[in-house]
């Protein structure tokens, strides 16, 4: 155990990180323990003021981004504002996420602008940002993006549709950069952190047991190290990855 | 430079990763025709193809001087580590829009130093003011470093162009290399270019590094500052490039510059240090038909306007007769010139 935590130690430290949602959940959780763990660290989260507390919080080796990512005009100011605070990139971490409206609805009481809305933050808004990025890891040495999934990406759960369908194209997504960028030194995961005490989780299952959820620190501190390791493997269900511990 | 080049089509929207884009090669004798998506055949296994990654900052800024209207482009930064990026030379318009040429603007003869310019929440004081043309200036931005990061993201636009029928996005000026944001306008000679199309040639045998060229602005609209350019540029060079570039080069394998950018880099670097030496520097080189080339062997371009500097460079590759004949043939065929337009290699 102590093995591994210095192993994690060394990868992460110093490491130029983007975390996008970083100021909820687990995003929050990774972004606090990356920036325990020594990374340099890039939050991009729409929330002004959760960004501020952050930022004082954080005096050093922590950037902040107010952005939208399902905006295509926000894409490119992120990408080039992160570059250039930290000087280049090694990881992106794909974490923001809409559940849609809630409570959550089947698709027969779905607008198709809500739907696009989902597909927008939890799909294009990843391509959109990995693309922008790339040259960077292309043209140095490489790089880590992580997705973050879920298990609805696999599972047809009824009233989570969007949410669903966008994750399962951007498991997808993930696949098929790490097909076209195998040569690249690029490696691509997309991760199900499994069920989550969050925000998020709440909304969409208000009455959900608390107790059988995970805390987002925990999942934060065991996935930094499972990310420090060598992986052969594009996707991770939230038991596959914690095997791996 | 004397030439009979007339009737030039211009590309008119900013369309990048064309490889229907035309392709004039000239290499040896011969002058060919092609489509870029041909590139392949025509760059030898055992080159090595050097790209700028530099990303295009927004460096315009419309906002205030008291009430009246301005334009500010940002020119150089005054610190060419880029660490800090408060000081800049800064060119400073009278009102105007995207669709007036340069040319055209008009100089803010109520400008003084001291004066603070107002950009939404992005603030400026002018610092001094050129003897020759008040629209010359330097200027300080106010805030830190991350702040005005933020700030130049927010409100700042690209340069336009006002060739164009489309006002430029922030993602038109992008490059499929577009890395660091240090460049004011686009290194264009990569417009065009795809990561399909270079994986084909890595393929092949051909290898692709990279450095980081703040590629400056293209017009100051005054004959008088027309003379500055190209004015003082950064460039950072990394070891695993140096290494290569050098490798190559002691072996007598070609090395093509894509860009007059990389070109002017790696030629101001090996003239002086003699060897491809990483690290931060900057130059002033101006690269004309006299001048003796050292490093750089092929170059990948767009089409230029006869009366550019450019097209002086280009004759430090090929014979300037040569030169016009191809660019009349290329008159001819319907070449698109400019940013957005078709390109050209020299071998």
């Amino acid at each position: 155990m102590i093995e591994t935590q210095a192993n994690t130690l060394d990868y992460w430290k110093g490491k130029r990180v983007l975390i996008t949602g970083g100021t909820q959940g687990l995003g929050k959780a990774l972004t606090e323990h990356l920036h325990q763990l020594g990374a340099q660290v890039v939050i991009v989260a729409r929330g002004t003021d959760a960004l501020e507390k952050f930022r004082e919080s954080f005096p050093d080796n922590l950037y902040t981004i107010q952005a939208d990512i399902g905006e295509k005009e926000a894409i490119h100011k992120i990408s080039a504002r992160t570059i250039a605070m930290l000087e280049g990139i090694d990881v992106v971490i794909n974490n923001a996420s809409s559940l849609g409206p809630v409570p959550l609805r089947t698709l027969a009481s779905l607008q198709c602008e809500e739907f696009e809305e989902v597909l927008q933050v939890n799909l294009l808004g990843p391509f959109r940002l990995i693309k922008a990025l790339l040259p960077y890891m292309k043209l140095n040495n490489g790089g880590l993006i992580v997705n973050i999934s879920s298990d609805a990406a696999v599972n047809a759960y009824p009233t989570w549709g969007p949410y669903s369908v966008s994750k399962a194209a951007l498991d997808h997504l993930t696949a098929i950069w790490q097909e076209e960028l195998r040569d690249d030194n690029i490696t691509f995961l997309s991760v199900d952190p499994g069920d989550m005490h969050t925000q998020m989780h709440l909304d969409a299952i208000p009455d959900a047991n608390t107790d059988e959820l995970y805390q987002p620190i925990d999942v934060a501190r065991e996935l930094t190290e499972f990310l420090s390791q060598q992986l052969d493997t594009v996707r991770y269900t939230a038991s596959e990855w914690r095997e791996r511990l | 430079m004397e030439g009979e080049v007339v009737m030039l089509e211009i590309a008119r929207l900013p369309r990048l990763g064309r490889s229907s884009a035309r392709l004039m090669v000239m290499n040896g004798r011969d002058t060919t025709h092609t489509t870029l998506r041909e590139l392949v055949e025509y760059i030898p296994a055992d080159s090595l193809l050097v790209v700028n990654d530099a990303g295009t900052i927004p460096a315009s800024f419309h906002g205030y001087v008291g009430s009246l209207p301005i334009e500010l482009r940002l020119v150089r930064n005054l610190d060419p580590s880029y660490r800090s990026i408060d000081s800049w030379q800064a060119l400073i318009f009278y009102d105007g829009n995207w669709k007036e040429r340069t040319e055209d603007r008009l100089d803010p003869d109520f400008l003084e130093i001291g004066d603070l310019l107002q950009f939404g929440d992005l603030m400026a004081e002018v610092i001094s003011i050129d003897h020759s043309s008040k629209r010359y200036a330097k200027i300080r931005l106010l805030g830190d470093t991350e702040e005005l990061w933020k700030k130049i993201y927010r409100f700042g636009k690209p340069i336009q162009y006002s060739h164009l029928e489309e006002e430029l996005a922030l993602w038109d000026v992008q490059t499929i290399f577009a890395s660091r944001p240090v460049a004011l306008e686009a290194p264009s000679a990569s417009f065009q270019l795809t990561w399909d199309l270079l994986d084909e040639l890595q393929k092949k045998g051909v290898n692709l590094v990279s450095i980081t060229h703040a590629a400056g602005i293209s017009s100051m609209g005054l004959q008088d500052l027309e003379q500055l350019l190209p004015l003082e540029e950064s460039y950072w060079i990394t070891n695993s490039t140096a290494d290569l570039i050098n490798e190559y080069h002691s072996r007598g394998r070609p090395i093509i510059a894509i860009g007059t950018s990389v070109t002017r880099a790696l030629e101001s670097n090996m003239t002086e240090f003699g060897t491809i030496k990483p690290g931060q520097y900057s130059t002033t080189l101006i690269i004309d038909q006299q001048y003796h080339r050292k490093v750089v062997t092929g170059l990948f371009t767009g089409m230029h306007m006869p009366e550019e500097s450019h097209m002086k460079m280009l004759t430090n590759f090929i014979d300037e007769e040569r030169l016009l004949h191809g660019y009349n043939e290329a008159v001819d065929l319907g070449y698109m010139w400019h940013e957005y337009g078709d390109v050209n290699l020299i071998l």
